[in-house]
């Protein structure tokens, strides 16, 4: 079996400085995740599925086990520098993550500290630009832009270091459903171009198709297998506790009145399977 | 408490290159003890638009009334007369135990303190928070879904006339999301207490609101029943807004079946509707 891109062994996380049970953020986590997979995460607060998302570019080291990004450990700091050209990050709130004060400097900036010439800088700021729809705002000043605008500059920024890796915490959090759906078909590109993409949301309409999804609570892996198998379980829904897209929602309340319909995890999905049942 | 917006309009830093118009020409009238929501894209205007309304922010022009009386930078609105939870108000959390963090407006209101005690039970309890078991522990300690309910029961704890909430379920989860609209549901029911909500999921106001009103690039472009504006894709879509989740399922039903499915503003409504187009057949 090839190396995995990402491989957590019975890993633990314990926060410094924080007494009782609280401060057990993770424990017992084993997750193989391989080169090209799209893995869904969730869970409920506090479940510990950031501090997880932090744990796999070395922001955070294991109190317990070990994590390798390609085959390196994160424990060993002369590793870092390669994880995190590996693995890139981008976390819910864009204010937080713009460095710059034009949209081409904050991309330009990740690109610059790798110590790439100012060609190739060049190259990777306007093909990145380009790709998330941000080449007319190169000049602007980040905070005059909306939020959609400002999460693609942070993603842009990040992809511009052509990461094998993207962790993705929560990232449409501040977007309206407009650009959460535009923000999402940028991700789907970017996975079938080949990059790893591990994908935090709350909202599981946006994992409701995802091939892997991986579910935590109380700090442990409850869930690992495809949302198909996950929405319907209504013991595991209340264990972790999430609840399931809004199709799933409907098909169980006809269920619950004696009609039964083919599962579904999307809309259009379910009125498919309503149609097929209402014409037999 | 009735609270009115006349003619407001607002512009950030006004009289400089970098003079920015928020909002434009604004006319809204709050109707004591209604549960209003006020939705709109991103960057649209609605939290200034809050935050005039809560009298924190003074428009560059309009008036702003609350009651009879008109706010304004010299005229205040009265302490505790209106209760505004800012976007992740568990940011604003600070005191060592739960207890004295939502104690801390009543105290300062100069309340006696059985009076004081009262209130912060009432406000926890009305948020679902167990004052038994949780009164003396850290704010800190406990989970967001959790500090968001605490602080929230610290803006109740004034016993507000008027309760302006921003985005009051961001970053929750689901469960806590649910819990929380229906805590507040019951609370404007109960104390009668006015509400107003900016929010942009629509599934969520749709469980909230009795009447809606929608900003878009700073000017209030629709205003009506709830059931009347968020059935409304074709609008909804004009202001980059999605209907909710069931009216969106009822109009790719009416799509599939070639015939027109009323939409559906609950999941029991939608279950309802499916229910009579698999009549006979299960």
């Amino acid at each position: 079996m090839s190396t995995p891109i990402i491989h957590l062994n019975n890993v633990g996380y314990r926060y410094p400085h924080v007494t009782g049970a609280e401060a057990l953020a993770l424990s017992g986590i084993d997750l193989r995740i391989e080169e090209g997979e799209f893995v869904g995460l969730v869970g409920a607060n506090g479940s510990g599925k950031s501090t997880l998302a932090r744990l796999l570019n070395g922001l955070l080291l294991p109190t317990a086990g070990e994590v390798r990004v390609g085959g390196l450990a994160t424990a060993d700091a002369a590793n870092l520098d390669n994880i995190r050209e590996t693995v890139g990050m981008v976390f819910q709130n864009p204010d937080s993550q713009i460095v710059a004060t034009s949209v081409e400097d904050d991309i330009a900036f990740g690109p610059e500290n790798l110590g790439l010439p100012a060609d190739e800088v060049e190259a990777r700021v306007e093909e990145a630009a380009r790709r998330f729809g941000i080449e007319r705002l190169r000049q602007s000043e980040p905070h005059w832009l909306s939020g959609g605008q400002k999460q693609r500059t942070v993603l842009a920024g990040v992809v511009a270091l052509r990461p094998r890796v993207l962790v993705l915490d929560e990232p449409t959090s501040m977007l309206d459903p407009r650009s959460q759906r535009r923000f999402r078909e940028f991700i789907d590109e970017l996975w079938r171009g080949g990059t790893t993409i591990i994908y935090i949301t709350q909202l599981m309409e946006e994992i409701a198709t995802a091939p892997r999804l991986v579910v935590m609570a109380g700090g442990r892996i409850a869930f690992d297998g495809v949302p198909a198998e996950f929405f319907p379980d209504r013991d595991l829904l209340d264990a972790t506790g999430l609840e399931p897209p809004l199709a799933a929602r409907l098909a169980a309340g006809l269920a619950a009145r004696g009609c039964q319909v083919r599962p579904a995890l999307t809309l259009p999905e379910l009125v498919a399977n309503v149609r097929a049942g209402s014409q037999t | 408490m009735r609270l009115e917006l006349e003619n407001v309009s607002m512009v950030y830093q006004s009289g400089t290159p970098f003079s920015a118009r928020a909002l434009e020409d604004v006319s809204l009238t709050v109707e004591p003890g209604e549960r209003l929501a006020v939705a709109g894209p991103v960057g649209s205007g609605k939290s200034t638009l809050l935050a005039i309304l809560a009298g924190v922010e003074t428009p560059t022009s309009g008036r702003v009334i609350h009651g009879t009386r008109e706010i304004s930078r010299r005229q205040t609105p009265p302490p505790g007369s209106i209760g505004l939870a800012f976007q992740s108000p568990e940011n604003c959390l600070f005191e060592k135990t739960v207890y004295s963090d939502v104690s801390f407006a009543p105290r300062r209101q100069g309340l006696d303190g059985l009076e004081v005690r009262r209130r912060v039970e009432n406000a926890l309890a009305a948020v679902g928070v167990d004052p038994a078991s949780m009164s003396q522990r850290s704010p800190f300690s406990l989970s967001i879904g959790e500090q968001r309910r605490v602080a929230l029961a610290g803006v109740l704890a004034m016993e507000p006339r008027a309760l302006l909430l921003d985005e009051p379920t961001a970053y929750l989860d689901p469960a806590a999301r649910r819990d929380l609209i229906r805590q507040l549901v019951e609370l404007n029911e109960q104390t009668g207490v006015t509400m107003v909500m900016v929010g942009h999921d629509m599934d969520e106001l749709a469980r909230f609101a009795g009447r809606l009103v929608i900003i878009d690039g700073g000017r209030k472009v629709a205003e009506g029943r709830a059931e009347i504006i968020l059935t409304d894709s074709a609008l909804l879509a004009r202001h980059s807004l999605d209907p909710p989740g069931t009216v969106e399922f009822c109009s790719l039903l009416s799509a599939a079946m070639g015939d027109q499915v009323a939409p559906a503003l609950s999941e029991e409504q939608a279950i309802e509707t499916l229910m009579q187009i698999m009549e006979g057949k299960c």
